[in-house]
């Protein structure tokens, strides 16, 4: 037997690896130990009542391959014990498991995935040795991780939170380079597509000075650019997709993901996830303050994308009345 | 008598046999699914559960042999 098999899975060094506490092993051993102290009991018992060496004999032999049984017995227990663990990788934790003989089970999670770890401990062994169960909450079909009889498990669940939120800062990193602060002004896009004139765009900008409404409103309220003209430049200036409502689907799987005091707030709507479970956002205006509320209050991944104001109000009063 | 008590027994170990056969069996399939520290850790302990388990029989059997060729 080759003394070190080839792994077919590689983990990386930094992966946090989990297993029933080996107390767990403690009943059937003891099984294990009473049994061969029941067949001990038994060769003793049949030896001082045979005087004939032949079945002397055969009671030793008896004896071996009661001893080889048990052995195998408690051979079967560690093999069930050592064959199930958990292991968490950058990204996804796995949960490999030998149910029971020709019956192996292996299941993945992506660690983004997780929404909720805690653990609790019960039991006079539990509590002795200082283990509990963790429960990892996922949104995945499966529901739910279970870690049984981890070895100090408030660590444990401390470990898994830093991994899941490691997995998670890595995927927001790319979606975190939205710039919240555009380089270019709105106005200047629409004077460098000439789509208004500067002294347009001066007279604009005087209006908004004393009426305080946004660039766009004023502009397209003159009727020199059009809501398309206006989503088209604030796409360009944020640098994010835009989105024609009127064509979107809505997945309102996802209205949940927000509350109303945020949407009503930001005017933001979720609108579909892809299959890396990026939510789609859709906004008429981009700020940090905006971008930062509204991937706490997801729990996941955003993308946003730039939507007409109007048909955004419309969709929100319909989706989140304020009644709800 | 002999002869059932031989039969009984040599069914029962080969009985025995496809049980510690099945046990060997799980650990060296699913063996690479582990650590290559935990890997090589379930390896020894399967060398030592085969060096143990046949020190056992053949023990027991040289032991009984003595005994039943000496009545």
């Amino acid at each position: 037997m080759d003394p070190t098999p080839t792994p077919k899975r590689r983990y990386p060094e930094d992966t946090l690896f989990y297993r029933r506490h080996v107390i767990n092993l403690f009943i059937p051993f003891l099984v294990a130990i009473a049994m061969l102290i029941g067949a001990g009991i038994g060769w003793y018992i049949v030896s001082v009542t045979i005087t004939n060496n032949i079945f002397f004999g055969f009671a030793i032999l008896f004896l071996g391959l009661a001893i080889f049984v048990i052995l195998s017995y408690a051979i079967m227990e560690w093999m069930f014990w050592y064959f199930d663990f958990w292991a968490i990788t950058k990204g996804k934790l796995e949960d490999s498991q030998l149910i029971s003989f020709f019956r192996y089970s292996r299941s993945e999670l992506p660690l983004r995935q997780v929404q909720d770890i805690s653990y609790k401990t019960s039991g006079f062994f539990a509590t002795i040795f200082r283990l509990g169960d963790i429960t990892v909450q996922t949104a995945s079909k499966k529901g739910f991780f279970q870690l049984m009889s981890i070895k100090n498990p408030k660590k444990a669940v401390q470990d898994i939170s830093r991994a899941v939120k490691n997995a998670t800062d890595d995927l927001y990193k790319s979606y975190d380079s939205i710039d919240v602060k555009p380089p270019v002004k709105l106005g200047e896009i629409l004077v460098g597509r000439n789509v208004i004139t500067r002294e347009q765009l001066l007279a604009a900008l005087t209006e908004q000075h004393t009426t305080r409404l946004p660039l766009g409103k004023i502009l397209i309220n003159h009727g020199w650019i059009s809501k398309d003209d206006l989503r088209a430049a604030l796409s360009a200036q944020y640098g994010v997709p835009e989105i024609d409502l009127e064509y979107a689907q809505i997945d309102e799987a996802l209205l949940s993901c927000l509350t109303v005091p945020v949407v009503r707030k930001y005017k933001v709507l979720p609108i579909s996830r892809n299959q890396n479970g990026v939510v789609r956002i859709a906004t008429a205006y981009l700020s940090s303050d905006l971008t930062n509320e509204v991937k706490d209050a997801c729990g996941s991944p955003v993308v946003f994308v730039i939507a007409d104001e109007d048909q955004l109000t419309a969709l929100i009063e319909k989706y989140y009345p304020l009644s709800s | 008598m002999n002869t059932v008590l031989t039969v009984s027994y040599l069914v029962l170990l080969v009985f025995a046999f496809i049980y510690a056969g099945i046990n060997v069996y799980h650990v060296v399939k699913y063996r690479s699914q582990l650590p290559v520290k935990d890997a090589k850790g379930s390896t020894m302990v399967i060398w030592v559960y085969g060096i143990a388990s046949l020190t056992i029989v053949i023990f027991s059997a040289v032991v009984a042999l003595f005994y039943i060729y000496s009545a």
